[in-house]
């Protein structure tokens, strides 16, 4: 049997999910729970089996195709006088590396799902949004044009929304969908600015192929028109900010912990919230045109950083632990493609995508042991309980925190190493500057250091405090994808490992990101990244120390003593730094208060009262009196047709 | 001269002979018969109704359908005499005969079809407890 | 025997009629449902049967006593297709409705059939007598379906209104046609064309323009156009909802077909050049008093059926528009073509309207024939299949998109604009600012429906699969009408390009030479050879359209 082509494969790999979505979501209750699953998993696997495929026949072929990019052309979506924009999948290297993980890390969780959820009544509704989901990320990494792109950002964005509110019998739940895609809209509204902008300079194309070619153009407006430039991709931030959960959009992700475990591994560590970074490395030629632009992204990553960093260090909820951690690790990457390290950026999504999924599976599976209980402070103990959990847990914790040899440490270290030789050509930013964000990250990996391994003390090691629950190991459908991963999140850093020779993935990157790159980072030399590895190494095992000293060790009383002395930084750090309640005086009530007055006194009183109803009541009281000529009288009927006829002929003869 | 004369005197003798019995029935009812006059007696037939009434008075709705019956049967089977005098012109010309004869049996069919379905949902029944209108009356 | 195919569908739906008669007789009582499908598979034969004739060659009958009493044409079948297609979705939705309201009979589904045939036949006659007929047959048998529930006064009220003002109206066509008779001393339309191009001395003007004011104003009494519209919202009302879908969705389509080819074919006769009378001015007082008092009487309306009713005296206006912009560029060009958006419009109020009308035939048990808006409240949350398909045939009747009624009144407004850019714009504009007056009463009963709590006792909805197929195909129809109407369009442009094509022979005659004219008056009736290819469709699909301006 001859392999099917590259391009038949991604068609498959687009709709299997989007056929998962649709059996499911259409005729659950013609389906068995057993075939809702089949469905329900089989659609990621089919997909995942499809891009492994698709990226094997790739791989070999890539160096002669141009761009290291295939093309499938699905149909001509829109046609509109200059505008043309096609439906169109797009194959390269940063796509292949996007599908693998996508479809790779969906599949295990939507694996993990089918133990996780398996009591839940609305199980078949479950899979067919998880399913949708993938679908619009495939969407969104395959898009070939931005439009496309976009269509995937909404879709994800509302499977995210629906997910979210998944229990939405719940009041807090369904409100924390909605905070969600209420933020995630004003993000997308700045995209979508952008992509006005970009459709009008590009003569009615959104084709990323073709934005590339007119920016290699030197005479095109974009080299030409630097504002301009600037204000676009400062709009397409903004949505990154949205959706990749940045200062000063990124309220949402914590309280989107309200969904199922599962989706917040699949879709709000590992996948979705990437969304930001993945479109900025997709345009990485468009940024680098804009160097006040990227100084803005990489401030705004490692502020992000170290903020989020900050307010996990006192969390007790553990999801909540895990979403500051993501919000903090997702400015690491908008740091990485904002210092022009592209590569650097999405290698760090690509080994993040492991452990956080990792981390956030494990901590489903230790709220599924605890019946529900989400307060690590009850936990404890759990290390004997759950080996699977445990050990996978541990592996995660210790890459996310940067130990040697392990996925996070090589990512994070790319990033640190890159922030610190960045120095753009055009020499608009200040040269500190990056100094600055090398401080903050190395700071927030202090940080993630100790509240990982906070968290992983007080869930497994010593006794538990609480025993109403009785913890157990969880079903194989669940502990398979955790040590899967696992083993992802301890290997996954060694496709990227510091030193030229060995890197496999610049090499592989290095068509989309290669030229870019170059225009802005300076070569660093390889001394100075050993260097660095040994500094961040002392880093991350300081704070694993402090967290050792502080939760397990002779300073078991110290955290309480810190938050008694400085209980103003505490109580700022355990409301968040009340950003919440900022954005409620600052945004929300004067909003509300411009809403009631447009309804109470525009719409309800001038357009409804006098502008609609007015003519309305007009034209009744007109049709009231030509009402009475319908009698019902048969004989008068026919007498009007006669005296109609009579009027006519006296009319016309 | 007499081949034409000769069936004037056949329908003359067949007048005379009908009139005459007539004649002789009714003489023979009145001197043979009993006489007790009564008011019903008194009336002219007029198919069970009164001659003279007042106009607002209802009529069975039975007559009105009969007498509908009547007159599209009647009408339909009309239209089989123009039918019938031109079919030996149309049987002259070849292959037409056939269907001149195809196409009145169809004609045919469609009145047999509309008698069979009046009959069957009881129509043509005078009393409505009439077994017919008891099996199929929609 | 080729005869006897080129008019099959009306064979077929005769002899559906037939069938349904004797199997009516043979199923036994309660048990008559399946007759709506026998029905429904009859009307689906004869579908397919006209869509092949469409796409074939417009035939002329060559039997002897039959020469030229039908053109078998695009016109006819497109037009028949929406009759059959309105018949078939009121045959199945008679399926339940008229057994819950106590209707177990076979013979509406009879009737059904016949009536269908007779607005087919209607629609492919071009003899004046063939053309009676058709009305007739496709009228009797609507008048008795209009009572066609013995046991409620409403209805028997709605036939015998319906009867006798249709009678009056059947006088003023037969009168018409006399008239016509008596100027040209001929039955069929292409001759009587012929006649009034080439004899302009010939006809008495008087009597022509007399027949066509009796003729439009018969046809408008079908229509339902003011002031011949007083009929409509009784027996709207008060006849079997069914058969109400029937009649506004089918009697429509048909009575429009045939008003078109009268008028079209008529309308370029010398007896209307040069004097003070203009059928176009005919038209057009009808369409806009039409518009006008539809829309008006349609707000203060409290029962659904009624404001249907309504609805359908304002669609009408608006189609009677498009038939008179038509007429408006007939006079100045040499081309006459109907607006070609006329057919289609008709498809999409017919798919529209009896979606509308068939919510209403699932609502209500036996003796809750009473529609008023209050009873409908809460449909939407109650049954909300039927809320949403409500929904759907209201909005595409007020012309909201992405729906048919949308694309409808859209390439309407649009065609008449282009026949004269300025002199038709103010009646235009006043036909949308109607649009917009009726939409206060469509939107009424999506208000009612989906944002009212129902006071007392909410209506019950019957369970119907066969109601639901229909109301399906409505709701499928209406969004496809919609969003894909290129197709549809393009058979509408055929339709509208058939309707005028006695006319045009007629004109394309009138143009001739004088030899044409010495032909002996025994021999004018035109001699179209079966399955001739006329011209007129290809030069008019190239011109038709540029003509208008």
């Amino acid at each position: 049997m001859s392999m099917p082509s590259i391009e038949t494969l991604l068609v498959v790999v687009v709709l299997a999910p989007l056929v998962g979505a649709v059996l499911n979501g259409l005729f659950s209750r013609f389906l068995k729970h057993s075939t809702v699953s089949l469905l329900g998993v089989g659609a990621p696997v089919v997909a995942f089996a499809a891009a492994l495929l698709a990226v094997i026949q790739w791989l070999p072929l890539r160096a002669s195709l141009p761009d290291a990019s295939v093309t499938v052309m699905l149909f001509k979506w829109i046609e509109a006088g200059p505008i043309v924009i096609d439906a169109s999948l797009y194959l390269d290297p940063l796509s292949a590396v996007m599908i693998l993980v996508v479809t790779g890390i969906g599949s295990l969780i939507h694996l993990y799902s089918v133990g996780y959820m398996h009591d839940d009544s609305s199980y078949a509704r479950y899979f067919s949004h998880l399913n949708l989901f993938t679908f619009s990320m495939l969407l969104l990494v395959l898009g070939r044009s931005l439009l496309l792109l976009f269509v995937g950002w909404e879709g994800v964005g509302l499977c995210s929304y629906l997910l979210i509110g998944f229990w939405f019998t719940d009041m807090d739940k369904a409100i924390a969908g909605k905070k969600a895609f209420i933020v995630n809209r004003i993000g997308d509204f700045g995209f979508l600015l952008a992509l006005f902008f970009l459709l009008f300079h590009l003569n009615g194309t959104l084709d990323v192929p073709s934005l590339r070619q007119a920016v290699a153009d030197p005479t095109s407006v974009f080299n030409t028109d630097t504002a301009m430039v600037t204000l676009v991709t400062l709009l397409l931030f903004v949505g990154a900010t949205g959706k990749s959960a940045q200062i000063p959009l990124y309220v949402w992700l914590p309280d989107a912990m309200a969904g199922p475990t599962p989706v917040s591994a699949l879709i709000h560590a590992a996948t979705m919230v990437t969304a930001g970074v993945y479109m900025i490395a997709r345009l990485n030629f468009l940024f680098v045109l804009a160097p006040v632009s990227m100084a803005v992204i990489a401030s705004v990553g490692a502020v992000t950083a170290i903020f989020a960093a900050s307010i996990g260090l006192v969390q007790n909820d553990i999801k909540k632990v895990l979403a500051y951690s993501t919000v903090s690790q997702l400015g690491y990457m908008i740091l990485g493609v904002g210092v022009g390290a592209f590569g650097a950026g999405v290698f760090h999504l690509m080994t993040h995508a492991f452990f956080k999924a990792c981390l956030f599976l494990g901590a489903g599976s230790v709220i599924h042991a605890m019946a529900g209980e989400q307060d690590i402070r009850k936990m404890g103990g759990l290390a004997k309980k759950m080996p699977f959990t445990r050990w996978t847990f541990l592996i995660s914790t210790m890459a996310i925190a940067g130990v040697p040899f392990l996925s996070g440490f090589f990512s994070k270290d790319e990033i640190l190493f890159k922030t610190l030789t960045y120095h753009h050509v055009s020499g608009v930013v200040p040269e500190w500057l990056s100094v600055v964000w090398f401080a903050l990250a190395l700071g927030a990996a202090l940080m993630t250091a100790m509240y990982m391994f906070r968290l992983y003390f007080l869930t497994f090691s010593g006794e538990q405090r609480d025993h109403h629950a009785h913890p157990h190991e969880s079903p194989a459908t669940m502990t398979i994808p955790l040590v899967v991963l696992a083993i992802g999140a301890a290997l996954a850093g060694y496709l990227g490992l510091p030193d030229p020779s060995l890197n496999v993935w610049e090499h592989l990157l290095a068509p989309v990101f290669g030229a870019a790159e170059e225009s802005i980072l300076a070569t660093g030399s390889h001394a100075l990244e050993l260097g660095l590895m040994g500094v961040s190494t002392v880093v991350a095992l300081t704070g694993i120390g402090l967290a050792w000293w502080l939760y397990r060790g002779a300073g078991q009383q110290v955290p309480a003593r810190i938050a008694a002395s400085m209980s103003g930084l505490h109580r700022l750090l355990s409301n968040k730094y009340y950003v919440d309640e900022i954005y409620d005086t600052l945004v929300i009530r004067p909003l509300k208060a411009y809403a009631h007055f447009l309804w109470k006194w525009i719409d309800v009183g001038l357009i409804d009262g006098i502008m609609v109803n007015g003519p309305a009541r007009l034209l009744s009281a007109v049709g009231g009196a030509g009402r009475r000529l319908a009698t019902g009288d048969v004989q008068g009927y026919a007498a009007a047709l006669v005296v109609g006829l009579a009027v006519i002929v006296f009319l016309f003869l | 001269m007499e081949s034409q004369t000769l069936p004037y005197i056949a329908l003359g003798i067949t007048v005379a002979f009908s009139v005459g019995i007539a004649m002789v029935i009714l003489v023979l009812n009145r001197l043979l018969g009993p006489h007790r006059m009564n008011a019903e007696k008194g009336a002219p037939f007029e198919c069970g109704s009164d001659p003279v009434d007042s106009p607002g008075k209802r009529v069975n709705v039975r007559f009105y359908v009969v007498a509908i019956f009547f007159v599209v049967f009647d009408i339909e089977a009309v239209f089989l005499f123009p039918w019938a005098v031109l079919y030996r012109e149309l049987l002259a010309t070849p292959a037409f005969g056939m269907l001149a004869l195809a196409e009145v049996v169809v004609f045919l069919g469609i009145l047999a079809m509309g008698l069979w379905y009046v009959w069957g949902k009881g129509a043509l029944d005078w009393a409505f407890d009439a077994p017919a209108s008891r099996r199929n009356h929609g | 025997m080729s005869d006897l195919l080129s008019i099959s569908p009306l064979l077929v739906t005769a002899f559906t009629g037939m069938l349904v008669m004797a199997l009516d007789l043979l199923a036994g009582q309660g048990r008559k449902a399946f007759l709506s499908w026998v029905t429904v598979a009859g009307f689906a034969v004869a579908g397919i049967l006209a869509y092949v004739l469409w796409s074939g060659d417009p035939v002329v009958l060559q039997r002897p006593f039959l020469a030229n009493v039908m053109l078998l044409d695009a016109h006819g079948w497109f037009f028949s297709e929406v009759v059959l297609l309105a018949g078939a979705l009121a045959a199945l939705l008679a399926a339940d409705h008229m057994p819950e309201q106590g209707i177990d009979g076979g013979e509406t589904y009879a009737l059904l059939s016949f009536s269908v045939t007779g607005a087919i036949l209607l629609m492919v006659a071009t003899d004046l007598v063939t053309l009676f007929l058709g009305l007739e047959i496709m009228s009797l048998a609507l008048y008795v379906m209009a009572a066609g529930k013995r046991s409620s006064p409403f209805s028997a009220e709605a036939g015998i209104k319906y009867f006798l003002l249709g009678g009056v109206a059947s006088a003023f066509l037969l009168m018409g046609m006399a008239f016509l008779y008596g100027a040209t001393g001929k039955l069929n339309l292409v001759d009587i064309a012929r006649f009034l191009a080439n004899h302009p001395e010939g006809a008495d003007p008087l009597l022509v323009q007399g027949a066509m004011i009796l003729l439009v104003v018969a046809m408008a009494f079908k229509v339902a156009a003011v002031p011949f519209h007083f009929w409509t919202p009784d027996v709207y009302e008060g006849a079997p909802t069914p058969v109400t879908a029937f009649m506004a969705g089918a009697v429509k389509a048909a009575a429009f077909a045939v008003l078109a080819r009268l008028v079209l074919t008529l309308a370029r006769a010398p007896a209307f050049q040069g004097t003070a009378f203009s059928p176009a001015d005919l038209l057009l007082g009808l369409a806009v008093v039409s518009m006008v008092v539809g829309n008006l009487l349609g707000i203060v309306q409290t029962n659904v059926k009624r404001i249907l009713a309504y609805s359908s005296i304002a669609h009408a206006g608006y189609l009677l528009l498009g038939v008179w912009a038509t007429q408006a560029s007939v006079s100045e060009t040499g081309v006459q073509t109907l607006n070609d958006s006329v057919p289609f419009y008709l498809l999409a109020y017919a798919v529209s309207t009896v979606g509308a009308f068939g919510v209403l035939a699932l609502l209500g048990r036996s003796g809750e024939e009473d529609m008023s808006l209050s009873r409908i409240a809460g449909l939407g949350r109650r049954h909300p299949v039927l809320g949403v398909a409500l929904l759907v045939a209201v909005l595409s009747l007020a012309g909201l998109p992405p729906l048919g009624g949308f694309m409808a009144k859209f390439n309407l407004f649009r065609q008449v604009l282009a026949a004269d850019p300025a002199g038709n714009l103010p009646w235009v504009i006043l036909a949308v600012v109607m649009s917009v007056v009726g939409l206060y009463y469509y939107l009424r009963i999506v208000l009612y429906a989906f944002f009212r709590e129902p006071e007392g006792q909410p209506v019950v909805a019957i369970s119907s699969a066969a109601g639901s197929v229909a109301l399906a195909v409505t709701v499928a129809l209406a969004l496809f009408l919609g969003i894909a109407p290129a197709k549809f369009l393009d058979a509408s442009r055929m339709a509208s390009q058939a309707t005028v094509l006695t006319g045009s022979i007629a004109a394309s005659r009138a143009g001739a030479a004088p030899v044409q004219t010495a032909t002996p008056p025994a021999a004018a009736g035109i001699q179209l050879k079966p399955g001739v290819q006329i011209p007129v469709r290809t030069f008019n699909s190239k011109e038709g359209r540029g003509n208008l301006h």
